[in-house]
């Protein structure tokens, strides 16, 4: 969003508010403007707006998307004193019914330039493919979740394990830098954007083969498809399974249609449908899990 | 592209080249050889143009043992040639990999299977329904007729054959294109448009132009200083 259009209006307001000294009008707006960032803030992390209607105050919604942050990706996003400020301010303001000190309209505006650096990623937008390491990474990871390698699946339960610890691992790195960063006044966006893109994939690892995975941007660059990508071979094996299958249940059916051909087909059935069915044991075996 | 996609697409195509290239080949051979191991008849099948023979309609026995009409039906093949055209566009034009939005290749993917069971008809239903009722054998055999001292020979045609190499290329990635589409979902990619209508509707709007130009009004009319004209929509956060 272009802010210098809205920052020079904003500019223009503020000195003839000062003029007609009308600080009501300006505290009314400081707070419009306070109240629609954090509205962006929270809907972009996928969390409601603010229930105005309800008359949840501006102090209340920040501690409940601190709240939401903690719980899922352990993080305070807003600091406890700048909440404490805002209720103050807020209180005083209802009480007041807009008439609050100047003092106090310089704190919410400089609060609501303070909430704008936020720069929150927005939860829906495709990831940046850079920060997928490497593809060799992605192969690896693939490999170890496919079937290929003759692997049970205790043992692909402990790769998986092994990839969502490394996942938890650089996610919780992520987390301690964003957490530093606004310890320090500061805000990492992409820290942020690791944070959330990482407790995704983490989530993704979780998630049953049944339910439908959801990709943002393009497939060649979502983790689940390049570990599903080798199931591609297991599906070879079923296809010929299937084609030798075919083909001894019409031997099947010309040996009944045909008595007398019945010594002279079995070796052929025989063939086809032990093909199959060691086909199948192949694939059973080996590519099952990698279907999932 | 990841290597593996992109081979089995490779294989894929080299699949349906060759399900396109089985439909104009024989499917079955049906010859006689006299007790000189001579060839006193010949017939071969497509499905396109029924039995042929290179004999002329003069040889006899050769139009003696002409085995009846098939009778497969013309719209197969028609359908599994606009399938098969049908394929290789999708696959040109509409990349499994790439494509951002997965809801739009679900036609394709049915479009692939549909080819599957097609290919998978040619190959069970062809020698049940067609073959044996003629009694035509399948898929090879010789038989010596003991009273005549000749061999008849039954044999499926190498457009049968490559019926069913084109199946074993062409099962793999139409399963696996199926089995993705209905695996994964893309979110739409106009979802931070939707993001940005939400946010636009949740947030409060703000007139400047009309709060300075009121303000503005105030400092040149003395008499409306002190008036709080803020727009009325802002009053219900903050009255």
């Amino acid at each position: 969003m272009d802010y210098s259009i809205l920052d020079s209006k904003l500019k223009s307001l503020i000195q003839v508010c000062k003029e007609t000294l009308n600080y009501k009008k300006l505290a009314v707006v400081s707070f419009i403007l306070t109240s629609n960032i954090l509205d962006e803030i929270g809907i972009k992390l996928g969390i409601r707006e603010r229930l105005k209607d309800s008359n949840e105050e501006i102090y209340q919604y920040m501690k409940l998307i601190n709240s939401i942050m903690v719980d899922n990706l352990n993080i305070t996003l807003f600091k406890e004193d700048v909440i404490r400020d805002v209720k103050k301010i807020e209180t005083t303001f209802i009480n007041k019914k807009g008439n609050i000190p100047f003092k106090y309209i310089k704190e919410i505006i400089s609060i609501y330039y303070d909430l704008r650096k936020l720069e929150v990623p927005n939860l829906y937008e495709t990831m940046s493919n850079d920060f997928i390491d490497s593809p060799t990474n992605l192969n690896l990871y693939s490999r170890l979740f496919s079937g290929d390698q003759n692997k049970k699946s205790s043992d692909q339960d402990f790769s998986k394990e092994v990839i969502r610890q490394s996942f938890r691992k650089k996610l919780w790195l992520a987390q301690r830098e964003l957490r530093n960063s606004i310890n320090k006044g500061g805000f990492n966006k992409g820290a942020f954007e690791s944070v959330l893109y990482l407790k995704g994939v983490d989530n993704t690892l979780e998630k049953s083969g049944k339910e439908k995975i959801e990709v943002k941007g393009q497939l060649k660059d979502n983790l689940s498809y390049q570990r599903s990508l080798e199931s591609i071979y297991g599906y070879q094996f079923l296809g010929a399974m299937v084609l030798f299958l075919m083909l001894g249940l019409a031997i099947i059916v010309e040996t009944m249609v045909f008595p007398h051909l019945t010594m002279v087909l079995s070796s052929l059935l025989l063939v086809c449908l032990g093909a199959s069915a060691l086909l199948f044991i192949i694939y059973y075996n080996n590519f099952r899990e990698g279907v999932k | 592209m990841s290597s593996i996609n992109y081979k089995f697409k490779i294989l894929f195509l080299v699949g349906l080249g060759l399900l396109i290239v089985s439909l104009f080949l024989d499917w079955y051979y049906f010859q006689v050889f006299d007790e000189n191991q001579e060839l006193i008849a010949s017939w071969s099948y497509n499905p396109f143009t029924e039995w042929s023979t290179s004999f002329s309609e003069d040889a006899a026995f050769n139009r003696l043992v002409e085995p009846s009409n098939l009778n497969i039906p013309l719209v197969i093949n028609i359908a599994v040639l606009c399938c098969v055209v049908l394929t290789i566009y999708g696959l040109i034009y509409k990349d499994l990999e790439k494509n951002k939005t997965l809801d739009k290749l679900y036609p394709y993917a049915y479009i692939n299977f549909t080819l599957l069971i097609l290919n998978a008809f040619y190959i069970f239903i062809f020698p049940i329904f067609y073959l044996y009722p003629n009694r035509l054998y399948f898929p090879f055999l010789v038989y010596n007729d003991l009273e005549l001292n000749y061999n008849f020979y039954y044999l499926i045609g190498p457009g049968y054959f490559l019926q069913l190499i084109s199946f074993i290329i062409i099962f793999p990635y139409a399963f696996f294109y199926y089995q993705t589409i209905v695996k994964f979902e893309t979110k739409e990619h106009s979802t931070s448009k939707v993001i940005n209508r939400i946010i636009e509707k949740a947030q409060e709007p703000l007139d400047f132009d009309k709060l300075i130009a009121e303000e503005s009004l105030k400092l040149k009319f003395e008499g409306f200083k002190g008036v709080d004209i803020i727009d009325k929509k802002s009053k219900k956060v903050y009255p």
